[in-house]
């Protein structure tokens, strides 16, 4: 079954980038919508039906954090898979995005790594 | 084995170029002389970094390698000027962000500041003074990149 998705991220670049590495990673795509900020990314997951979301973490005017904090606030998206992408190496900040229920891609990633965490996050996979 | 600030930035920079624009590294000897373009300074990417370290990165990649991190990047075969800075920052970012923890002093998070272009006379040692300096060149099949970063330390 093709997946829809999010990308959240205020570089245009890296938003290519991650659409250009999840079509190479042999999942299965249906619609990939855009947004460069937290704000917009929440009116699009609103109006559109999203199987997984990719939010960055650094980004103006609503950063990844709160953004996935909102998400989760949301009863009708609080379980929705989601993967933040960043290089944070923090072990606090991956555990305080762990404990809101979302997985985490290091940058920078491979096709292979990206179809990993999204068949984990989408419980096809079992997480490490 | 004890390994370096400069081995250490070199191993994430090569990895990176390896992963996100399939590069791959080149000794001197296989380049050949009138083909080594080191980098001009003509497009240059700063990151500012502060909180469990304190100072900046900077990209200077020559003409071609530019072009090619950009159009490996966006998977296109002529990327614009403002494609180019963009892919540039990216990597600059993701360089960065995987270096700093490097040079942590505790436990604190590090905040990666926004990429930005380099203005042309912008020189690093006059933004950055009286701070630690490492620089490092590596050389890949599509062109060469100097990294230079500038960190506080006690």
């Amino acid at each position: 079954m093709a997946i829809n998705i999010l990308v959240v991220d205020d570089s245009a670049v890296m938003r290519s980038m991650i659409k250009k590495t999840i079509r190479n990673s042999g999942v299965e795509v249906g619609e990939i919508f855009e947004a460069g900020n937290g704000q917009v990314g929440l009116d699009i997951l609103a109006e559109e039906w999203l199987d997984i979301l990719f939010i960055d973490v650094n980004m103006p005017i609503m950063d990844g954090m709160e953004m996935l904090a909102r998400v989760r606030k949301n009863p009708d998206t609080v379980d929705l898979p989601i993967l933040i992408v960043s290089t944070e190496s923090n072990p606090e900040r991956i555990e305080k995005i762990q404990k809101l229920n979302a997985g985490f891609v290091h940058k920078p990633f491979t096709p292979e790594i990206l179809r990993e965490r999204i068949l984990e996050a989408l419980g096809v996979l079992e997480s490490q | 084995m004890i390994t370096t600030y400069t081995e250490n930035i070199h191993d994430i920079a090569l990895n990176t170029f390896e992963v996100t624009c399939f590069m791959f590294p080149m000794d001197e000897w296989e380049i050949e002389e009138d083909e080594l373009e080191y980098p001009d300074g003509s497009t240059r990417s700063i990151v500012e970094f502060e909180g469990a370290a304190q100072g900046a990165m900077m990209i200077n990649p020559n003409d071609s390698l530019l072009t090619a991190i950009a159009a490996n990047m966006l998977g296109i075969d002529e990327p614009s000027e403002e494609e180019k800075e963009g892919a540039l920052c990216e990597i600059a970012n993701i360089i960065c962000g995987n270096t700093v923890p490097i040079f942590a002093k505790d436990d604190k998070i590090c905040v990666i500041k926004p990429p930005r272009i380099a203005e042309q006379d912008e020189d690093a040692a006059t933004l950055f003074p009286n701070l630690h300096h490492e620089k490092v060149n590596v050389l890949l099949d599509e062109g060469i990149v100097e990294i230079s970063i500038y960190v506080e330390q006690d």
